[in-house]
């Protein structure tokens, strides 16, 4: 079948061919000169080196190009994955340990000599720096399980809050992860982690004496900068 | 040295696009003057169809040929109906088929009459038809021609053969 059409497309284009004017017919034919300088400026284009460039061998570029593109992101997304995963594998394997519950771990790895010179009396350390539009709410010491203070700064605006919990260090500490995000970062010189899940940010920052938990709806870089801060 | 076999095609390509445009130019604008009589809109179809020839210059082998006489012919066609396409408020519907014709109904009747029923078909079904089946291009590189989706050029594909058909068996003769 398809055999016979293609019989009959050539029939068909040789007789249209042959119902068209001959060249010398086509020769009265006049064209503008606006055209010819058109047509004058599209062959000039032609044999400048980069148009054909441009015309295939860029469109080729551009298509290993985005699929370079898009293997560099998965590679990206893969490299962020597995720092985030060896980040935490670094600190269950340091001073990290999961408990049976699954989600949640403890601080364990502290140096025991250095810990035993820490007094037992907590003597509350305060933040520095705090973000503009925050005041001292709420604050109380504890001892459910060991020593500590928290101090709690809300927003004249929004009602947003900075809980600082400040814990004596000797006394082994856990805390809830879940699926939140861990990041190494260092505060002054200590190994902190940066627990990130979805807008709450929490930084453990393990000082001289103290372990600090500072938490809020802030950004990252705002609790470190009050980490920072502590005195 | 691949470097120098690149610069090479391009310089047969340039000095092949020369002669493509010197040879078929009055061609090309006599087809286009035949179907719009008016010369600016004319002119400017020609130069579409030149820019159309200059990017698929790769598919041209012979300049001279019949083949490529025909090729020229069909991307004029093909930019005087999208010419024509942007300047109507609304596109005619393409005609639907009451019956589903079968390809046995080629077997019974002989090659001219299958000639003479492209010919009876509209420019679009007849473009499309010397495409697939005298130039042998694919769905993918009409679809690159006609600047239009490859879903579309099947359906004008299938469209063109039911068209045909119902030419050959005589149930249709408005064209």
């Amino acid at each position: 079948m398809v055999e016979k059409i293609k019989q009959a497309a050539i029939i068909y284009n040789n007789n249209y061919l042959n119902s068209l004017p001959t060249d010398e017919q086509l020769n009265e034919l006049e064209l503008s000169q606006r055209f010819e300088k058109r047509m004058s400026r599209l062959i000039n284009r032609q044999s400048k080196f980069y148009y054909p460039v441009i015309n295939t061998a860029l469109k080729r570029v551009a298509s290993i190009a985005f699929v370079g593109i898009c293997a560099l992101s998965v590679v990206s997304a893969l490299t962020f994955f597995t720092k985030s995963q060896n980040v935490r594998v670094h600190y269950q394997n340091y001073y990290v340990e999961y408990s049976k519950n699954g989600d949640g771990f403890v601080f364990e790895d502290f140096d025991q000599k250095e810990l035993d010179k820490v007094p037992e009396q907590l003597i509350e350390k305060t933040p520095q720096y705090i973000p503009e539009g925050y005041a001292i709410d709420n604050e109380y010491l504890g001892s459910i399980g060991t020593n500590y203070s928290t101090k709690i700064y809300k927003h004249e605006n929004s009602q947003k809050t900075i809980k600082i919990t400040q814990y004596i260090k000797k006394y082994y500490f856990g805390v809830n992860i879940g699926t939140a995000e861990v990041e190494e970062i260092t505060i002054n010189g200590c190994k902190s982690l940066l627990i990130t899940e979805d807008s709450r940010t929490l930084i453990m920052y393990p000082a001289k004496d103290y372990l600090f938990d500072i938490e809020g709806d802030i950004t990252p870089k705002e609790l470190i900068k009050i980490a920072e801060s502590i005195k | 040295m691949i470097f120098l076999l690149s610069v090479f095609n391009t310089n047969q390509n340039i000095s092949k696009f020369e002669s493509l445009y010197h040879k078929y130019k009055k061609l090309v604008m006599y087809i286009a003057l035949n179907e719009l009589s008016n010369v600016d809109i004319a002119e400017d179809i020609a130069a579409d169809v030149f820019e159309t020839l200059a990017r698929n210059i790769n598919k041209i082998d012979d300049v001279e040929s019949d083949s490529t006489k025909s090729f020229v012919c069909i991307i004029t066609k093909s930019k005087i109906g999208e010419y024509r396409r942007k300047n109507k408020k609304y596109v005619p519907f393409e005609d639907g088929f009451d019956v589903v014709y079968n390809d046995d109904l080629l077997e019974k009747v002989l090659v001219n009459t299958v000639a003479d029923a492209i010919s009876q078909l509209s420019e679009r079904y007849k473009d499309i038809i010397v495409l697939k089946y005298y130039h042998g291009f694919s769905t993918a590189e009409i679809a690159k021609i006609h600047n239009i989706s490859k879903e579309t050029v099947r359906k004008r594909i299938e469209r063109a053969r039911q068209m045909l058909l119902k030419k050959i068996d005589g149930g249709d003769n408005n064209g």
